[in-house]
């Protein structure tokens, strides 16, 4: 087999000329148990880059020693704060305010309906409402929706 | 008002990208101090400072580059302080080169290797940081210019030496025969 290569790269090595894929080749080449005999004096060179590798290590309690460290150092950990959480207690006000307003509005028309004679007065629950007088159903229809929209709303926060 | 959208950015963690750098990091200081006691110190004082910088990880290209330059950094401190202490002390110059061989190795180190790795031991600081930055860690000549804040034809310098005296010092004691 011709070691040509090989000695061309270990010329190239001490030369400073290699690259981190060349020296990789060394060294996978002078890992191999069989050298050939004018190579072999510089096989500990390079064996000694791999053994350092796996020898050198710190162990699991090392990692257990320094998350400790680090666990009494952490802060409460901090929560993204949202836009939707930050605007929902005005959301649930609103939905409280227009929950009350709804009502107001049912209570006031129910009042009037009862009374039966259009009087201007009484008319007051009618300004209220965009539509008035026979569409009396779809005002009911439409409060029902409203109020139940506001609780479906209110349901999904 | 703004809206704090961490979870967009890619996020840099202790536990995965800092602490594997664990084992360059101890080879490295190690290397500096000879001592694995000291090196393994000197490995925790880095990623707890390393931790305490953690609000400008972002700000940062490499936090490898990053943390191997504070390691490097806190191992000249300790060795500074070493040799004041020792001024008192009648220092064995012989105390440099020889490192206390791990008693857990899995592999027997035979003589040649360990005379291979008391002549990097012996090289003058920086050119044993390039080289174990080079040899051991695979890192690029850019990188290692950026965690010695020195230009890379400086690290290509020192790392030249650093070579050449392995080669020379190994062929001398290789001709005695080991």
């Amino acid at each position: 087999m011709d070691y040509k290569y090989i000695e061309q790269l270990l010329e190239r090595y001490w030369e400073c000329q290699t690259t981190l894929k060349e020296e990789n080749i060394l060294r996978t080449f002078f890992s191999q148990e069989d050298v050939p005999a004018e190579l072999l004096p510089y096989k500990e060179v390079f064996a000694y880059q791999q053994e350092a590798i796996n020898d050198e290590v710190l162990g699991e309690d090392f990692d257990h020693k320094v998350l400790a460290l680090i666990d009494e150092d952490k802060p409460v950990k901090a929560r993204t704060i949202t836009m939707r959480q930050r605007m929902m207690p005005f959301f649930k006000a609103a939905a409280i305010v227009a929950i009350i307003l709804t009502l107001q509005n049912a209570v006031q028309s129910a009042l009037t309906d009862k009374a039966a004679e259009p009087q201007p007065t009484t008319n007051m629950a009618g300004i209220n409402k965009p539509t008035e007088g026979p569409s009396m159903a779809k005002a009911d229809s439409a409060k029902v929706d409203s109020i139940g929209k506001t609780a479906k709303v209110i349901d999904t926060e | 008002m703004f809206v704090n959208h961490i979870e967009t950015m890619k996020k840099i963690s202790f536990r995965n990208d800092v602490l594997p750098l664990k084992n360059p990091l101890f080879r490295l200081a190690l290397r500096i101090t000879l001592s694995r006691e000291e090196a393994e110190d000197i490995v925790q004082d880095t990623l707890i400072k390393v931790w305490n910088k953690r609000f400008e990880w972002d700000n940062i290209d490499s936090i490898e580059a990053y943390s191997l330059r504070i390691c490097r950094n806190i191992s000249l401190d300790k060795l500074k302080m070493k040799e004041n202490n020792n001024r008192s002390l009648d220092a064995e110059p012989t105390e440099m080169l020889l490192t206390t061989p791990n008693p857990q190795e899995k592999t027997i180190e035979n003589d040649k290797v360990r005379v291979v790795r008391q002549i990097i031991n012996s090289l003058p600081e920086k050119q044993k940081s390039c080289l174990q930055l080079r040899d051991f860690e695979g890192k690029q000549y850019k990188e290692i210019a950026e965690i010695l804040d020195i230009t890379e034809e400086q690290v290509k310098v020192n790392i030249f030496r650093a070579r050449q005296t392995v080669k020379i010092k190994y062929q001398k004691i290789d001709e005695y025969g080991l």
